[in-house]
């Protein structure tokens, strides 16, 4: 057999390739380097990540914004609009990372080539998930991005709590990886033996229990690591227990990464009328418990983690459309959804890296006064939590608009109501903090050391980009539309 | 095109970002350059402006963006149009303002909300400003709220003082039932006129073709003109305190002297004079809303008049007798007059900001004492003001040849006109009303002056010394605005008087008299030397009675005690005609009592009780349990995930059987 690659198949996988190298360099570079601690000494290691990151990043416009979408590969990947939205995500979101990396580490004395360069691993493994399209380049892709994460939540080694987020995360990643798999196995017996996402979609009936099922165990597995009901009891105590730079990394990236393979996969298969109302329960149960759970929590890690619980919900609405078959309505709001997500929470992300650098510690208290001692992060901090709540003007307003409408046109209100419900819980939580921040004494014992500027940059541009992609998100709104519509054919 | 208009607009709108943003860091000198020179440099735009239509150029216009633009069905530009009608009303806004500005810095000094005032100020300029530039009537509306908006604030300035506040909200509350109106006739000009363009409302054709047109009431069918005007009329008595919405106006007097000068006498009030100028062929449409504006006019110029007599708070005289000088203005739109309308309306921006900055200068130098029986005297501690409050008083009451003469001889002469030259019955009477509030207006302000300034002192001794002139920029605005009184009647000299009536042209407002053959036009200037000498006859007799009233320190009460009558009447005025009573019986009360009740139903019961502080509850409650949950033990978290999967797929089999059975 002889065996030749394409122009557009090595651009395909460029960014991801890329990313793999860049992390290796960072490794090599840092042989027996590893005992010092300080910034300056490690500067090279956050130069390289942001340099093979934005050459990853410019790699996607290599070939102009409207990629081909055929089967790369023999059918394991493809390069579509779709796919490198879902990267440009995931890249953007290393960047920052990687940005505000340094400072935080040689805070806490870890400053090592690993959490770089795992950064760019599981960023690799990412891309790679949103350009997947069978089913064994999708399970190769989850699994990398998974063993990189598992360090990363670990990656401080000496706190407890750290140590065993990574554990519990670990226990219960093989476990729901298992899910995955058998579900593969069942869609792949289904389908009468095939791998490759079209020629499923092809052969699949919705009526066979066989897929029915195995669809259903292959959403349980990515619903594990997007934090769905009930299969989220994994995230809050990762989430609290885990180095905050790598929290966010999960929260956005991971999130983003599995939510883009997951929509491809329903956009091809579909699922059938009664798929679609098990997820919509999933939905429902996960937006109120999210919400719920949130309410209470006074640890903004822990508050965060419920949000993101709660956004998971919200994000399942536009699955439960694509599966029960209307995937053309919800196309739009998936991507845009993500990205709005992405820009929002880094924001938020930066400001708690900023306070746990300073105080080693995440309650609401010690934002006290914030907006006194500094404003601008203050700022961008209630930027990003009006537009986790959705409050109009921001970008998360947009994206829970579409939602919500999306899910009216395609006959699920219900899912439309119990969502602006919890939305509207939500509110209560989310200006806990930005009181605190504007109205409360500064407590005494707040001294909060100069945020790093990585951190800075962080806070403003996504801040900024919360607000413009608030007040301009046509453009966006049509690429994310433009993308789906790709998939559907 | 002309984006200039747009800075007339700006400027000030300008100094009020500047001052309102930074204006505590600015110290008070910058915030006086500021908030002046602006308005100045305003007044200079549009005197640029209006220089270029006496040079003969066409109205000028700034097409502006489309601001709510709704394909075919609502089309509303933000553009500006500035002809003469709005050229005059500019400089007026501007020239006057500036002198006011200029007059606070003296006026407001030390006071703490120094570039709060200002700021204010300015926005108020900014707002008055556009509704007179507006090209169409929602844009006038914006700037017709937002006028309003700042007279409640600046009423309110002082709003430690609870009655400040009440007084800056009954304004409020009181202009947003004649903006009600005003909206529903902007709603009633977008159907059937299909636009809110007022180039569009005053065209001749549009006017023909919509004034067919009906509308059926439950009390009968009326028509769609007559409808128009009369709603906006009704919004027109909102703003310009006519009846029966005038209540709010003497409250007004609560704020700082140079705000009612500007907002409550000059400029603000009399926007509801503009709106009728604005859309003369739409009201010369109708002549049933003609003759409901000249009725309500003449009434409340009585009424306000009448009023005045016993007032005793200084700025109480001037307000009523502001609410009476506008009736005089409604009551020349009703005579078709408008020309004579908008004559006055500036006449009367010169001598009653005079007025008001006079008496805010005696206020200033009593130590913010109001009460004219606690004055007296004061002719020989403030020689200043004296003199020029009196140009302002002979000027209002109408003597020859100050400002006041000219306009308010030519609204009598319409009136006079219309009642006895076409003879219109109803207009005998209305002219009969003007006619004698003529004298009673001369009557109260030679009460007023008399009773501040001459006679024997009431002040207080330990007052009386510090009593002084107010100098400096309050001095200037004062000499200025006297010279503005009493040279402003030269504006439009009427032609039996050989002038050219400039004004009514440039404004295009005066019925040209061009048709009228050699003897018309002479029996028509006989019967307007008929009117002027009447209307002297009248001012003077007032004069007269008001020294002999007054001149030796005597009170109009009580020398009517001696008569049952006169009691009546006296108490009737000093009651100020019990208005505020009855609509607090009728309207007030009655809303309170209902919304009281609703807030203990609704507010207290339904929604705090049961769906705010329970919902808060069943939340809180639920959010506790969900957090209990997570125990943090690995074999918990694997049982949730297990059980969740076992029964998801037990349900999901379930269905799929259902679904295979079918």
């Amino acid at each position: 057999m002889e065996l030749t690659i394409s122009r557009a198949e090595i651009l395909a996988l460029l960014p991801a390739a890329i990313l793999f190298f860049t992390g290796l360099m960072q490794l090599f570079l840092d042989l027996g380097k590893s005992s010092a601690n300080t910034r300056s000494e490690k500067t090279h290691l956050a130069m390289i990540g942001v340099t093979g990151i934005l050459l990853a990043l410019a790699s996607l416009f290599i070939q102009g914004v409207e990629p081909s979408s055929g089967a790369l590969y023999a059918g394991a990947m493809t390069d579509d609009l779709f796919g490198r939205m879902g990267a440009g995500v995931i890249i953007i979101t290393a960047l920052f990372c990687s940005l505000m990396a340094g400072g935080y580490l040689a805070s806490s004395g870890n400053n090592r080539a690993e959490f770089h360069s795992l950064i760019c691993f599981s960023g690799g493994a990412m891309v790679l998930l949103c350009q997947a399209t069978n089913l064994i380049s999708i399970f190769v892709a989850i699994e990398t991005l998974s063993l990189a994460v598992y360090v990363l939540a670990g990656y401080f080694k000496n706190h407890q709590a750290s140590s065993e987020g990574a554990f519990k995360y670990f226990v219960l990643g093989a476990f729901s990886s298992g899910f995955l798999l058998l579900g593969m196995a069942f869609v792949y017996g289904a389908s009468g033996g095939s791998i490759s996402l079209a020629d499923i979609a092809a052969s699949a009936t919705h009526d066979d229990t066989l897929f029915a099922v195995g669809t259903f165990l292959m959403v349980i597995g990515f619903g594990f690591k997007v934090g769905a009901v009930p299969f989220h009891s994994w995230v809050p105590d990762v989430y609290q227990g885990a180095p905050v730079l790598s929290v966010g990394w999960m929260a956005v990236a991971v999130k983003s990464a599995s939510f883009f393979a997951l929509f491809r996969f329903v956009l091809f298969t579909g699922g059938g009328q009664i798929l679609a109302q098990i997820l919509a329960a999933i939905a429902v149960v996960t937006m109120l418990l999210g919400n719920l759970a949130a309410l209470n929590q006074l640890s903004l890690k822990r508050m965060l983690a419920y949000s993101g619980i709660a956004h998971t919900g919200y994000l399942l609405i536009p699955l439960v459309l694509a599966v029960s078959g209307s995937g053309a309505i919800a196309g739009a709001s998936i991507p845009f959804y993500l990205i709005s997500y992405a820009v929002t929470t880094l924001a938020a992300f930066g400001v708690i890296v900023a306070i746990s650098v300073a105080t080693d510690r995440d309650d609401v208290q010690d934002l006290n006064g914030l907006a006194r001692t500094r404003p601008l992060l203050a700022l961008g901090f209630t930027v990003a939590l009006l537009s986790l709540a959705g409050v109009p003007l921001t970008s998360g307003f947009i994206g829970k608009l579409m939602i919500f409408s999306d899910a009216i046109e395609g006959g699920f209100l219900h899912l439309a109501l119990i969502g602006i419900v919890a939305s509207l819980i939500s509110i209560y939580y989310y200006l806990r903090p930005v009181v605190a921040m504007w109205f409360k004494e500064p407590s005494t014992s707040f001294d909060l050391i100069p945020a790093s500027w990585g951190v800075q940059f962080t806070v403003a541009v996504c801040a900024i980009a919360t607000v413009a992609l608030g007040l301009f998100p046509d453009w966006l709104v049509n690429l994310s539309k433009l993308s789906v519509h790709a998939i559907l054919g | 095109m002309d984006t200039n208009l747009l800075w007339i607009v700006l400027l000030p709108f300008l100094g009020f970002l500047i001052n309102g943003l930074l204006g505590r860091k600015l110290g008070h000198k910058t915030v006086s350059v500021i908030a002046c020179l602006l308005p100045v440099l305003s007044f200079v735009v549009s005197y640029a402006a209006w220089s270029r239509l006496v040079d003969g150029a066409n109205a000028l216009h700034w097409n502006g963006f489309p601001w709510i633009w709704l394909e075919g069905t609502l089309e509303v530009p933000f553009a500006l149009h500035f002809d003469g009608l709005a050229a005059v009303m500019c400089l007026v806004i501007t020239g006057v303002g500036s002198v006011i500005h200029l007059y606070s810095i003296g006026y407001m000094k030390g006071d703490p909300g120094y570039h709060r005032y200002f700021s204010y100020l300015n926005l108020f300029t900014a707002f008055m400003l556009l509704l007179v530039l507006a090209d169409n009537l929602l844009l006038m509306f914006i700037g017709w709220e937002g006028v309003g908006l700042c007279s409640y604030l600046l009423i309110g300035f002082w709003y430690e003082d609870d009655a400040n506040c009440a007084a800056g909200k009954k304004a409020f509350i009181v202009n947003r039932i004649g903006d009600l109106a005003f909206l529903i006739g902007m709603f009633v000009c977008l159907q059937h006129f299909g636009s809110l363009d007022i180039s569009m409302l005053t065209s001749a054709e549009e006017i023909t073709r919509v004034s067919a047109e009906t509308l059926t009431f439950p009390w009968g069918a009326a028509s769609v003109v007559t409808t128009i005007a009369v709603l906006l009329f009704i919004g027109a008595t909102g703003k310009s305190a006519q009846i029966p919405l005038f209540v709010w106006l003497p409250d007004a007097m609560a704020g700082p002297t140079p705000v009612s000068a500007l907002i409550h006498a000059a400029t603000m009030v009399t926007s509801g004079v503009y709106l009728c100028c604005r859309l003369m062929p739409l009201f010369e449409a109708s002549p049933a809303a003609m003759g409901l504006i000249a009725a309500v006019g003449a009434c409340t110029a009585l009424l306000a008049a009448f009023i005045a007599f016993t007032q005793n708070d200084i700025k109480k005289v001037l307000a009523y007798s502001t609410i009476s000088q506008l009736g005089y203005m409604f009551f020349a739109v009703g005579m078709g007059a408008f020309s004579a309308a908008l004559f006055h309306l500036v006449t009367h921006a010169f001598f009653k900001a005079l007025l008001f900055l006079g008496s805010g200068s005696v206020i200033h130098a009593m130590h913010h004492e109001q009460d004219m029986r606690k004055m007296g005297g004061l002719r020989n501690r403030l020689p200043f003001t004296h003199i020029t409050f009196l140009i302002g008083t002979l000027a209002i009451a109408g003597v020859p040849p100050l400002a006041g003469f000219f306009s308010k001889d030519e609204i009598l002469f319409a009136g006079f006109q219309q009642g006895f030259l076409n003879a219109v019955g109803s207009a005998q009477l209305f002219w009969l009303i003007s006619f004698l509030t003529a004298g009673m207006t001369a009557f109260y302000m030679i009460r007023c002056v008399a009773m501040t300034f001459w006679g024997e002192s009431h002040v207080e001794e330990s007052l009386e010394r510090n009593v002084h002139e107010p100098g400096g920029w309050i001095g200037f605005a004062l000499f200025v605005l006297a010279i503005a009184s009493a040279l402003g009647g030269f504006l439009n000299v009427p032609e039996f008087l050989g002038g050219h009536a400039s004004l009514g042209h440039f404004t295009g407002l005066h019925h040209s008299t061009s048709d009228l053959s050699v003897d018309q036009l002479r029996s028509l200037h006989v019967s307007e030397w008929q009117s002027m000498l009447l209307s002297v006859l009248i001012a003077g007799s007032g004069l007269m009675l008001g020294i002999h009233c007054y001149g030796k320190g005597r009170d109009l009460r009580t020398s009517f005690n001696d008569s049952s009558a006169g009691k009546a009447l006296g108490r009737l005025s000093a009651s100020k005609f019990y208005v505020d009573e009855i609509y607090d019986r009728i309207f007030v009360r009655p809303f309170e009592t209902l919304s009281h009740l609703l807030f203990i139903l609704i507010d207290r019961i339904i929604i705090d009780g049961i769906l705010v502080n329970g919902l808060a509850l069943l939340t809180r409650s639920t959010g506790n349990v969900f957090r209990r949950i997570q125990t943090g033990y690995i074999p918990g978290y694997l049982l949730t995930f297990g059980c969740g999967v076992l029964v998801l797929i037990f349900i999901l089999l379930n269905f799929l059987r259902e679904g295979g059975a079918q």
